[in-house]
């Protein structure tokens, strides 16, 4: 072999070098969310940390911690975060069994009528929020369809009240979150293997026994995860419960819209956003620590 | 021991499962059932059939000015948020980056999900106004752009962990630089997950009223807050109308992720 | 097409405890079809990557036509690549695929027609042209990778498992049509496999890795009839392995002494092995060194059985013949054909 007559390839255009990390790429988009949404987050809760002041939004002042101790020591204000937990947990309650039901509904359904089926499950997903609630206010108004109805019927003599309650609030926040919920109940469904469910029947365990014995532990991980979304979303949901609960619903964060364009008592309202944004990532992280240790029993089999 | 499915059993699943469909349905078919009545009031059922609610709602200006607004803002917010989602995915994915670090990168870039929209509006709006900008369109650029910039990441991001790398290493085999390559085989293959993410990113930020709030003037408005603030002092069928053709507009988003993507895979993970 | 020469490749991933690829030195003459052959993870790929371009070796030199491309990129290398994933461009028909090396050379429209239907007509898909390859099967998405990475008329096509994924069946016809695509076009091919019946199909040539060195180089035949290592003997579906000295031109193992001649590399302290298909049993002693033991399984396979016998040291050999009728328990001799035994270093 004629090793030694060599043409080395010059180094340059085409030499094979490996190509460069595009690990820059990244830059340009947190530049962007760093000045777009940490630094005025994290601007907003530095504020919380001065003395309230009506339209005040600058650094000046000395650092307190007196518009925390004004939140927890006057109920009219500490009422907001625990009316915020009991919607969203009631709302996440009744978004997992109506979720799991239309899931099973899904998993079982036959394979023709599966697409339609689906579509119906994320219809609430497929409307606009507004349209969406404007439907529920004439579904469920003083003389909506459902007092109607009900009155025709002769169950009751005079319309009750539903709109601007928090009933309606948990009603319209289910209505649009039963879609996650169902789908990440069916992602975790799917993955079972259709003959447990059948070879434990055989084995003589009622519909009952399957469902909580085998069905429920099986999709605790799809479980979870929707309980975490809904529960983050409720809590931090504004268009439904500002239109269906009305200016007073009490939520965290029609609060929050009262403190920064009513009240403008934007240092104070920063303790509320504060408040708002520890509660999502606490949830967050409390249910995914607690469903990787429930399922980390078996999934590594 | 239950054997087989009872009439009764079935009889009972059947009307529960009707029940659900209803519930999911109800509202959406109100809105459109009470925007072609007649009559003055959304009543049930309604007092015969007309379209004129669709001409009333089109001719209010406050309605049409608003839509032109936003459809401009989320088509503005998509130009914009799409490039740099499409390559903070590529950094991501492709960067030689520790995992540690590339798992922090993707929480960040996905941080907006989490973060409920009133907070990114008013956090924006705090934030702007120390900084002496207080125009509405920049404003609401800037927190649009922040809703579709993690749909676009997150389609984008799914399907380069699915990339095949051969089939870059092909085109290099047949001569392809690194630019060809780019243009004429990645970006193509990745085309319908960055249009679904950019078409759903569109639908979001058409769609918002939770992060626009703070962040419109009194001359300009989105469509939605438009619409809210017209539900405070009306209810006449006119906004059933304007909700039944953005039920249309959405509807047809959907299905053209659909036919992109697969809706399911796109709203699973 | 081209000679193609390795010298000394050596790769190491970074992290990796030894190399992926060991100093390899190959010479892949002008038109000869030439496979690695090896266990899944010896460094087949790693070798036809860094000979494509597409990984940069940390030693050696790559030459084609004595010219040295180890520092040049894929891009400009002119070499076909059939990948294991097939890698075709989802979003381009089939003639669009193939076309796609053509454009990428600055060829127009009008050129590269032809040269893509004559590609075309050569794996026999001419009628599917306007097709994308998701609408097409398994044995078809093969074709077309074929015809992409011929098209461009390359120096040498190289191919990494290109079958694997294919069911028994059409990976046979696949393989005929391979032989008979680059044999008709003289064509210089690096074919990497891990299945020996495919690489004797195959190749003029098989180079046998092993742990990112070359265990053996030679015909299928000599690869196959005679294995210098223990190691290619076994991978050729060589068993029966007994440990054995050998004197001069003689080797005795179990008690036994038999003639061969054997390459001068045998120590005195060897192994031989004894292909199964090569064995006879008998009752009766037969003349000539034979084997005798204890029948201890008989099973069933249709045109063989497998018969397995137990010699007086308690070692094991195992036999395929015909069915002969023969009982567990029955003592028996076993025999064997010169070209069955072979000798190797232990
Ligand atoms: N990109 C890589 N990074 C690190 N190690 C690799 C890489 N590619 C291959 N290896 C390692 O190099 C060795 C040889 O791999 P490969 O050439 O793919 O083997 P084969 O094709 O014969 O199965 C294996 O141990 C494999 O794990
Ligand atoms: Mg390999």
């Amino acid at each position: 072999m004629a090793i030694t007559d060599m043409e080395v390839a010059p180094a340059g255009s085409g030499a094979l070098k490996p190509p460069p990390s595009p690990a820059w790429l990244v830059l340009p988009g947190m530049v962007f969310l760093f000045f777009v949404l940490l630094l005025p987050v994290g601007w907003l809760m530095a504020l919380s940390l001065k003395p309230s002041m009506a339209g005040a939004f600058s650094m000046e002042g000395d650092w307190t911690i007196a518009n925390y101790l004004r939140f927890f020591s006057q109920p009219f204000y500490y009422s907001t975060l625990i009316k915020t937990l009991w919607v969203s947990g009631l709302t996440t309650v009744i978004t997992a069994v109506i979720g799991y039901a239309l899931a099973l509904v899904i998993w079982t359904a036959k394979p023709a009528h599966r697409g339609w089926i689906v579509l119906i499950v994320l219809s609430p997903l497929l409307v606009s929020i507004v349209a969406r609630t404007y439907g529920w206010m004439i579904v469920l108004g003083d003389r909506g369809i459902l007092n109607q109805f009900l009155l025709g019927l002769g169950l009751i003599d005079e319309p009750i009240q539903i709109m601007y309650t928090s009933a309606a609030v948990i009603v319209g926040l289910v209505h649009v979150f039963v879609p996650f919920m169902a789908l990440c109940i069916l992602t975790s469904l799917d993955k079972i293997d259709p003959n447990v469910p059948e070879a434990a029947m055989t084995f003589g365990a009622g519909r009952l026994a399957v469902l909580t014995r085998i069905l429920v532990p099986l999709t605790v991980p799809g479980l979870a995860s929707g309980l975490t979304i809904v529960f983050s979303l409720s809590i931090s949901s504004y268009v439904t419960p500002a239109l269906m609960g009305g200016p007073r619903s009490g939520m965290l964060t029609t609060f929050i819209y009262q403190q920064f364009a009513v009240t403008l008592d934007w240092r104070f309202g920063a303790v509320l956003v504060t408040l708002l944004l520890a509660l999502t990532l606490l949830v967050l992280t409390t249910i995914l620590a607690l469903a990787a240790r429930m399922t980390a029993k078996w999934s590594k089999a | 021991m239950e054997q087989g499915m009872s009439p009764y059993s079935d009889f009972f699943r059947r009307a529960g499962t009707g029940l659900l469909f209803l519930f999911l349905l109800a509202p959406l078919a109100a809105v459109i059932v009470v925007s072609v009545n007649a009559g003055t009031t959304p009543k049930f059922p309604p007092e015969g059939f007309s379209l004129k609610w669709y001409g009333t709602a089109l001719s209010n200006p406050a309605f049409t000015g608003s839509a032109f607004n936003s459809l401009l803002l989320a088509a503005l917010a998509t130009a914009v948020g799409t490039p740099l989602g499409v390559a903070a995915a590529f950094g991501i994915a492709r960067g030689r980056l520790p995992s540690a670090v590339r798992g922090l990168l993707e929480a960040v870039f996905l941080s907006p999900l989490i973060v409920p929209g009133i907070v990114i509006g008013v956090a924006l709006l705090v934030a702007l106004s120390s900084a002496g900008l207080r125009d509405a369109w920049l404003r609401l650029i800037l927190g649009h752009v922040l809703l579709v910039l993690p749909y676009v990441i997150r389609t984008t991001l799914a399907s380069l962990q699915n990339f095949d790398p051969a089939l870059e290493e092909a085109a290099h085999t047949l001569g392809a630089s690194r630019f060809k390559t780019l243009t004429q085989v990645t970006l193509p293959v990745l085309r319908p997950a960055i249009m679904a993410g950019a078409i759903f990113g569109f639908i979001i930020s058409f769609d918002d009223a939770a992060v626009s709030i703070f962040l419109i003037d009194s001359s300009t408005s989105t469509l939605p807050l438009a619409i809210m603030s017209y539900m405070q002092y009306n209810f006449d069928p006119s906004v059933a109308a304007i909700s039944s053709m953005l039920i249309g507009l959405t509807l047809a988003g959907a299905l053209a992720i659909e036919r992109v993507f697969g809706l399911k895979k796109f709203l699973g993970s | 097409m081209a000679q193609v020469t390795l010298t000394h490749i050596t790769k190491l991933f970074p992290g990796a405890a030894t190399p992926a690829v060991d100093g390899i030195s190959l010479v892949i003459p002008k038109g000869s079809f030439t496979t690695l052959l090896g266990p899944s993870g010896c460094g087949k790929s790693s070798t036809l990557r860094i000979v494509a371009g597409l990984s940069k070796p940390d030693n050696g030199m790559i030459l084609i036509d004595g010219r040295n491309i180890t520092h040049l990129s894929a891009a400009k290398r002119n070499i076909g690549m059939v990948f294991q994933s097939l890698a075709l461009f989802p979003h381009m028909t089939v003639a669009e695929n193939v076309a796609f090396g053509l454009k990428m050379r600055g060829l127009a429209e009008a050129e590269r027609r032809p040269k893509v239907s004559r590609a075309l007509e050569l794996v026999e898909l001419g009628h599917l042209a306007e097709r994308y390859p998701h609408q097409l099967s398994g044995g078809q998405q093969q074709r077309v990778a074929l015809a992409r990475a011929l098209v461009v008329e390359p120096s040498i096509l190289i191919l990494d498992e290109p079958f694997s994924a294919l069911d028994r069946k059409l990976r046979e016809s696949m393989q005929i049509e391979l032989y008979r695509i680059t044999r008709s076009l003289g064509i210089t091919a690096m074919f990497v496999t891990h299945d020996q019946e495919e690489a004797l199909t195959l190749s003029d040539r098989i180079v046998v890795m092993n742990q990112g060195r070359i265990e053996q180089d030679g015909t299928p035949r000599e690869i196959y009839g005679a294995p210098k290592t223990r190691f290619v003997a076994e991978f050729m579906g060589l068993s029966n392995f007994l440990p054995a000295q050998s004197r001069g031109s003689a080797l005795v193992f179990e008690g036994v002494t038999a003639e061969k001649t054997m390459d001068a590399g045998v120590p005195q302290e060897c192994f031989v092995a004894l292909r199964p298909e090569g064995l006879s049993l008998s009752v009766a002693k037969p003349d000539g060194p034979a084997l005798n033991g204890r029948l201890a399984e008989a099973i069933y396979q249709g045109a063989t059985s497998s018969y397995t016998v137990e010699l007086p040291t308690g070692r094991r050999i195992t036999a395929r013949t015909p069915d002969c009728g023969l009982q567990p328990g029955q003592d028996v001799w076993v025999s064997w054909s010169p070209d069955a035994l072979h000798a190797f270093a232990a």
